[in-house]
């Protein structure tokens, strides 16, 4: 066990979550593939094809790659699979396990838990340009400071323990 | 009486749609429509992030966002359609798993929070046509903008899949196209009106370099298409990825210059609201064609 699986939800219940998500009903209809934005635009991504090798156990091989950061989670696999298997929480639970085995993920996640350890949000409020080129912030426009979150500090030390153990 | 809601803008609108949170507030005040500020909402955690290394403690980063709200007993507005659908998500997950809710409570207990469960969850678009009713709107109208053909853009967040929040129904959505009517214009169908933009989905790697443009351009050809004047969205990240998706095509020799507004927008125009407090200086497509038909 590596030292990223800090969490309650531990590896063997994110195994077996994937087990319960019943890949092995699945009639290869394709729909979820046909309706992928990801699938049209980059090569090596298909939903239909990641069920697939859910249903015959080759999870490992899946970790490795790299597909299983591409999703953009619009959820329309879900919303059309007939048997209601759903390839957008099976990339979920396959993420949470590669980052467990200390497998790669992209560059840019660790900045923006970072950020919102920080701040709460995804980034700070920035000036913005008007189409002239002049800079307008929330102030010029008269809007109220941004609310900012409370009570944030058992969080802190949770996300302080993600972070550090995705820098392993 | 009047209605009533706490304010949940979340991340895009606070620090970058500012034209949207304005424009927003502006509508809502001639609505006479109560938005209370609240000093404790933050990231709503959209699925791409914490929730992808470690789905609990994304879990309850998004559901401590809807023990804020349950504390002050009003339903949360979100303006934001992946805010909408993340935190639909999240009451959904929790409402229907007992253990999960157990796991994400201990979590939100040690920051003195319980979700509960008692949380109404809505959007811009479900307060305007479910809350305020399109009726109503109507009789507010005093511009209508019967020269307009707007191309609705619904995304994806909004309502995939229908099980979290039934929005509406994801496959011929019609809110969105009924509140454009409202106010006097034409809806246009076109095909990609539902279809996923990537801001809110992936920010990294070749999917948010590289086929986020090719969407965009995607979505934009095909509203084009169909002779719109412009795109009307629902969220501050389909607006930002259709506008600077535009502004790479020019890049490519593509030059739509779609104006691209939110709803609250040509909403502000017909209520007779003045362009510069919608915020359209900050468009970052030109929206002189839009004006010129009015």
């Amino acid at each position: 066990m590596t030292s990223r699986d800090k969490s309650d939800f531990n590896t063997k219940e994110l195994e077996e979550a994937i087990r319960k998500m019943h890949s092995e009903v699945c009639d290869q209809c394709g729909k979820c593939t046909s309706a992928c934005p990801v699938t049209k635009e980059i090569e090596g991504f298909n939903p239909r094809q990641l069920v697939t090798k859910v249903a015959l156990g080759q999870i490992d091989e899946l970790l490795a790659e790299e597909a299983i950061w591409t999703c953009t989670t619009c959820l329309k696999c879900r919303e059309r699979c007939p048997e209601e298997i759903s390839p957008y929480d099976i990339i979920l639970v396959l993420r949470n396990l590669a980052y467990r085995r200390g497998l790669n993920y992209p560059v840019g996640y660790d900045d923006f838990i970072k950020g919102i350890n920080e701040r709460g949000y995804i980034s700070s409020p920035q000036q913005m340009r008007t189409r002239d080129g002049e800079r307008v912030s929330r102030v010029n426009l008269g809007l109220p400071e941004p609310q900012v979150p409370m009570r944030m500090n058992a969080f802190k030390g949770n996300l302080e323990e993600l972070l550090k153990a995705g820098n392993d | 009486m009047s209605l009533e809601y706490s304010l949940y803008p979340g991340c895009v609108a606070t620090t970058r749609e500012i034209g949207y949170e304005l424009a927003v507030r502006n509508v809502y005040d001639q609505l006479d429509i109560k938005l209370n500020k609240v000093d404790d909402f933050s990231c709503c955690q959209p699925a791409c992030l914490v929730h992808s290394i470690d789905y609990v403690k994304g879990l309850a980063l998004t559901s401590r966002n809807l023990a804020v709200a349950e504390e002050l007993d009003l339903p949360m507005m979100t303006l934001c359609s992946s805010c909408f659908g993340n935190l639909s998500r999240a009451k959904y997950m929790l409402d229907t798993n007992p253990r999960l809710k157990e796991d994400v409570n201990k979590l939100l207990g040690k920051a003195g929070r319980e979700y509960k469960g008692t949380v109404q969850i809505e959007h811009v678009v479900t307060t305007l046509y479910n809350d305020y009713g399109k009726e109503k709107l109507g009789s507010d109208i005093v511009n209508p903008l019967s020269e307009l053909n707007v191309a609705p853009f619904y995304g994806c967040h909004i309502f995939m899949p229908a099980k979290y929040s039934d929005f509406d129904d994801p496959e011929n959505p019609v809110k969105l196209d009924e509140l454009i009517v409202t106010t006097g214009a034409k809806s246009i169908d076109y095909h990609e009106k539902t279809s996923c933009c990537i801001g809110c989905g992936s920010f990294f790697g070749k999917v948010s370099e590289e086929a986020s443009v090719r969407l965009a351009e995607n979505i934009v050809r095909s509203a084009h298409e169909k002779g719109a004047d412009c795109i009307v969205t629902t969220c501050p990240f389909c607006i930002m990825q259709l506008e600077i998706g535009q502004i790479k095509l020019r890049e490519r020799d593509m030059r739509f210059n779609i104006p691209t507004l939110h709803y609250v927008d040509i909403l502000g125009l017909a209520l007779g609201i003045e362009p510069e407090d919608l915020g359209f200086d900050l468009r970052r497509i030109n929206i002189d064609p839009v004006i010129s038909k009015l």
